[in-house]
């Protein structure tokens, strides 16, 4: 499926509008309240810890290239990095895939001038190791037990190398928070870090550290598109159960007397 | 008390060399392991080639064995493709080693073949081809391309023969002549042929797609199993150990189940022992306190 | 859609090429530091208005619409771009990896190392591919099948033994919830292996009594407990990104791009 099918273009076109209302409701200044995130309340504890010791802390936004991944990653480290500047930690970046080389790099700077430390930053802490996923491991585990890294930071996408980054990371008795939208490597996390963020709160992760209206609008808009895919979850098994296949004909995107008449219209109108 | 509480935190490297130890014993000195018990998903794998073997249109077809994985994770995908790829030659299935996630994979494929090839009587050309590596960004292109017109999508095979000249490509055209795709892998790479290829055929039916993944990836794609996007999945090595149980055939997978079993039962007595250290340690603060 | 071109209209196409990069370069120079950003957000909006409709937009029945025949060409642009991005990344290791050879700093070796690794793989590779004869493919062999693929087997395989000091280390009974994970962990793990199934190979693996057998239970646990839960996480992450997807394309977000909401 290279092109959207009919339930596709209906659905992704429906919740898109519902997101972009919530976020623009709460730009008009709606008041909007979020939930703790254990892990991500962690993070100053974690930021805390690398001061008190005078060791610096490791970031790494895993193996994604410049995607939504990545960029929300570099996002929620640009939020670490600016408390990291307030107290004038040393933060060290690799990166496995050179398109994002610039653009963290970019994102540190701003975040140490943003932290009011500007002077701390040090470009070739933002550095590339290598694109091949076991020598990057390698390198981020050398890194780490080098420079005896006090806490780590991993959000974005992870594949094997998850579990060695985080079990030398344990092994220098760093602090780690992670978050990763890689189901499968969640559970090794969850065996070696101390804190991690699990599926959507890795994108719920900057609204709740920065707190700015338009992150929790976008939020709001994302609960309420969550509970209209319970709801049909719910209400297309109830239907199926009880010998009525609309809903779930719907989204198999088979003929329906209502969506066969609209796909006729709209293709007679394109024609 | 002060033994047991030790275990609750037991030296890292200990628990290495144990580890070193359960896995390499049983490859030096063999013990016997009861056979595995066989699941749906490898049951249903095995049912697909049989089905394909007997159904005379399709077994007439070509059987994709996308190779994408790397000599890392070759403990089990390299087993599953020697597993599998006996079964199809076991059945006298024709067949196409691709890869187009590492180039790795159609060495590795071919390796597996060189070593099986004399066993079954296979030929090179004639039962079957090596269409080599593409790389990772041209797979959906190459794929796409693959539904109407194999030959040209592919062009040469490994060793930069025309497909058109390889006997085993005869009558092999597009999607249609495809008799199943099997997708060996340690990455993402399923969803390719699931998207561009799987529905592509005439028929209603889809093209049946079995899967071979690493273990910490079949999580995933139980849904797909249920929803019939996949026809049969081998779970990693342990997928791999079914498989040969159900060949009847006594291969690596079958002498690697004595080291899977002990590197298995010695994490799990090890967890026992760091919550014996974890209850010790408690009762002996508990103690502590009251004093 | 672009046909490949040889000879003198390639160097007329590379040389335009050129002169065309330039000229964009030197404009966007020129643009005032407050239409910056408005720029860029004009740009993202546009090249992600080309992909969501072409998408979106109904197709005929080759399967394409009136964009489709675009994808290809802006892939490959992508691609470049990437290339481009590629020396970055080399430019970065090697400053950082000279300057430790020059200033002597501790474990300057590996530095050596490195930089002797990647040009002993670089020349053998050039040699393997444009001077093909026996001896290139073996050194070539000896640095790549030898040295490379065996280190990302290792790296891997290390994996293992991580996993068990983890497992050691996290599956404590603690409270309800860790109980909970360390049991099914249990059961999955004694389910998963020959040795775990056997110790209930004597129950029938027949009608009710079938639910009893370890590897039942695991497999149960797996496909309908385990990967419910990851299927509704997948459908968080999904919306997710697709709410991040739509604030980065509609240039609402304020992160590192942009200083304040535009």
């Amino acid at each position: 499926m290279e092109h959207a099918t009919w339930p596709a273009r209906i659905v992704l076109a429906l919740f898109s509008i519902i997101i972009i209302g919530a976020v623009l409701s709460a730009q008009r200044g709606r008041k909007l309240f979020i939930r703790r995130i254990p892990g991500l309340t962690a993070i100053d504890e974690a930021v805390g810890r690398a001061t008190e010791m005078g060791r610096p802390m490791l970031l790494s936004v895993g193996l994604g290239s410049i995607d939504i991944i990545t960029l929300q990653a570099l996002a929620i480290l640009s939020s670490i990095v600016q408390t990291a500047a307030r107290y004038g930690n040393r933060v060290l970046l690799p990166v496995a895939d050179s398109a994002i080389l610039p653009v963290a790099e970019d994102a540190v700077r701003e975040a140490y001038t943003a932290g009011g430390r500007p002077d701390a930053f040090h470009p070739e802490d933002v550095m590339f190791l290598s694109d091949r996923q076991f020598a990057y491991a390698a390198g981020v585990a050398g890194l780490i037990n080098r420079e005896q890294v006090a806490s780590m930071f991993l959000f974005g996408t992870f594949y094997a190398e998850a579990l060695i980054m985080a079990e030398n990371g344990n092994r220098v008795g760093a602090i780690q928070v992670a978050g990763t939208p890689s189901t499968t490597q969640i559970p090794f996390f969850i065996a070696a870090c101390d804190y991690v963020i699990i599926g959507d709160e890795f994108y719920a992760a900057t609204a709740y550290l920065t707190k700015q209206p338009t992150l929790l609008g976008s939020l709001v808009g994302q609960d309420i598109v969550k509970g209209i895919l319970i709801a049909c979850i719910v209400l297309g098994a109830l239907l199926l159960t009880f010998g009525s296949p609309v809903l779930y004909n719907f989204f198999q995107d088979r003929d329906l007397p209502l969506l066969g008449y609209l796909r006729q219209a709209i293709e007679a109108g394109g024609s | 008390m002060g033994f047991l509480v030790r275990l609750q935190d037991i030296d890292r490297r200990v628990l290495y060399l144990l580890l070193a130890v359960a896995v390499s014993f049983p490859f030096l000195f063999p013990a016997p392991v009861p056979d595995p018990a066989i699941l749906p998903q490898t049951q249903s794998f095995f049912r697909t080639v049989e089905a394909v073997s007997a159904d005379p249109v399709r077994r007439d077809k070509l059987v994709i064995l996308s190779c994408n994985f790397s000599s890392s994770t070759s403990a089990e995908s390299l087993t599953q493709t020697e597993t599998v790829m006996r079964h199809l030659m076991k059945n006298k299935l024709k067949f196409a080693i691709f890869s187009f996630n590492d180039p790795q994979g159609r060495e590795l494929g071919q390796l597996i073949a060189n070593r099986l090839q004399d066993e079954y009587g296979y030929q090179y050309g004639r039962d079957y081809v090596n269409w080599g590596f593409r790389p990772p960004a041209a797979a959906v292109n190459t794929v796409k391309a693959m539904v109407r017109n194999i030959p040209e999508a592919i062009g040469t095979d490994a060793n930069g023969t025309r497909l058109v000249e390889i006997p085993v490509m005869r009558n092999i055209r597009g999607a249609n002549d495809l008799a199943a795709i099997i997708e060996i892998t340690g990455s993402n790479s399923l969803p390719v042929w699931l998207q561009y290829l799987q529905r592509t055929g005439a028929g209603a039916e889809p093209i049946p797609t079995l899967y071979c993944p690493t273990a910490v990836m079949a999580p995933e794609a139980f849904p797909l199993l249920k929803s019939g996007q996949l026809q049969g999945m081998l779970t990693g090595l342990k997928g791999a150990i079914e498989y040969e149980a159900l060949l009847n055939v006594r291969g690596f997978a079958t002498r690697a189940s004595a080291s899977l079993s002990y590197s298995h039962f010695l994490i799990l007595a090890l967890i026992v022992l760091g919550n014996l250290g974890t209850f010790a340690a408690r009762a002996q603060a508990r103690r502590g306190g009251a004093r | 859609m672009f046909r490949p071109v040889t000879g003198p209209t390639l160097w007329l196409y590379i040389l335009g090429a050129l002169a065309a990069s330039g000229v964009i370069f030197f404009v966007l120079q020129a643009i005032p530091s407050r239409l910056r950003k408005p720029l860029v957000a004009l740009i993202t909006f546009v090249a992600g208005l080309y992909y969501a409709t072409e998408f979106f937009w109904p197709v005929g029945a080759d399967g394409a619409n009136f964009l489709t025949p675009w994808i290809d060409p802006l892939a490959q642009m992508t691609q470049v771009l990437q290339a481009f991005a590629l020396g970055l990344g080399v430019y970065s290791l090697a400053s950082v990896h000279l300057r430790a050879v020059a200033r002597q700093r501790s474990g300057w070796g590996f530095s050596v190392v490195l930089f002797a690794g990647l040009f002993a793989i670089a020349l053998t590779g050039f040699l393997r591919e444009y001077r093909p004869n026996r001896f290139n493919e073996n050194v070539f062999n000896f640095f790549f099948v030898g040295g490379l693929q065996s280190l990302d087997a290792t790296m891997f395989s290390i994996i293992a033994f991580y996993i068990v000091s983890a497992a050691y280390r996290a599956f404590r009974v603690r409270s309800i919830e860790a109980t909970i994970l360390l049991t099914s962990a249990f059961v999955v793990m004694l389910g998963q292996v020959a040795l775990g199934q056997a110790l209930t190979n004597n129950i029938p693996n027949q009608q009710f009594a079938a639910n009893f057998r370890v590897e039942n239970i695991a497999n149960w646990i797996l496909t309908r407990v385990n990967s419910p839960a990851l299927l509704a996480v997948d459908f968080g992450l999904g919306i997710g990104g697709l709410a991040t997807a739509l604030r980065l394309w509609l240039s609402l977000e304020r992160g590192s791009y942009f200083d304040k909401e535009l």
